[in-house]
């Protein structure tokens, strides 16, 4: 076998691994970066896009993946609340140069109340920090512990409280003071 | 009045959609991994330019630590002679170099005949 041909091989046979581990990290994990991924987007079809993305960027860099169940899930959230945070920091600055009444606009209106209040928190939510909003969101709807969002973001259990209380913080001023704080 | 927690949970677009649905799990996976498939040729081509630039940084650091390095004084022995070889018809030279710098040239002559031996 020449040179070239081993490398080729070789080539072929991590790629052939990467994929497969790849496949397993996929089907362990796609559910639950998706029902983050749904809650930190404005749409279905911009969680599907996040989490393709967060998948496409570990097969880019399969080396970097951690072993072990929850360091996987721990660097794949960690991607994809990344990926959220670029895609956020080019959206504020095309909103910031659209005038003034455009960027403004709600949403399509909804004559039922609860759309309406949906579409409010929502859209405040929208207005977070990419990473402030994943710690509401990990820490308000999924239930997760402090520590635990913690080792998930990789960031200190202090941090995740300070981030806590600024996004709520964040969400009342939007929302005018409709509910207590807790 | 509601906490932060109930607005959220009430507002959470997971409440009225199903989640990833399987053909798009399936589409999202078989593209992850056709990329993957393909990631590490360029994963070994930067491997491989990564260990030429440090091999190239390691001797750039080596010849700067060699160059820094006083030399050391070699002694002058018979091994440090070198011999000049002669082209057809030339005088043949030794020359030797002693650790101070003074370079000693013998030229032989080659028409040189010994005629006798002296007392």
């Amino acid at each position: 076998m020449t040179g070239q041909a081993i490398t080729m091989a070789a080539t072929a046979g991590s790629g052939q691994d990467t994929a497969q581990r790849l496949g397993v990290l996929f089907d362990a994990h796609h559910q639950r970066l998706y029902r983050l991924a749904r809650r930190l987007s404005r749409s279905a079809d911009e969680a599907r896009d996040l989490v393709q993305e967060t998948f496409l960027r570990a097969a880019k860099a399969p080396a970097s993946i951690p072993d072990g169940a929850s360091h996987e899930e721990a660097w794949l959230v960690r991607v994809l609340v990344n990926i959220c945070r670029d895609r956020w920091r080019r959206r504020a600055v095309h909103e910031r140069s659209l005038p003034k009444q455009v960027a403004a606009q709600p949403t399509a209106p909804d004559p039922e109340a609860a759309a309406i209040a949906r579409t409010m928190i929502w859209g405040a939510l929208d207005a977070l920090a990419p990473r402030r909003r994943a710690i509401l969101v990990m820490y308000e709807i999924e239930g997760l512990a402090i520590p635990a969002i913690a080792s998930l973001l990789g960031v200190a259990p202090v941090t995740v409280r300070w981030h806590l209380s600024r996004g709520r913080r964040e969400l009342a001023a939007v929302l005018g003071g409709t509910w207590s704080r807790t | 009045m509601k906490d932060i927690r109930s607005w959220l949970r009430e507002a959470d677009p997971l409440r009225a959609e199903s989640g990833l649905s399987e053909s798009d799990a399936a589409r999202i996976r078989n593209v992850a991994v056709a990329s993957a498939r393909t990631a590490p040729a360029v994963g070994l081509f930067w491997r491989g330019a990564l260990a030429a630039a440090a091999a190239l940084a390691l001797m750039i650091a080596a010849g700067t630590f060699a160059a820094r390095q006083p030399a050391a004084p070699r002694p002058a022995t018979p091994g440090a002679a070198s011999t000049v070889e002669p082209a057809s018809g030339e005088r043949r030279q030794l020359q030797f170099a002693t650790p101070g710098g003074t370079r000693i040239i013998w030229t032989l002559d080659p028409e040189f005949q010994l005629k006798g031996v002296a007392p």
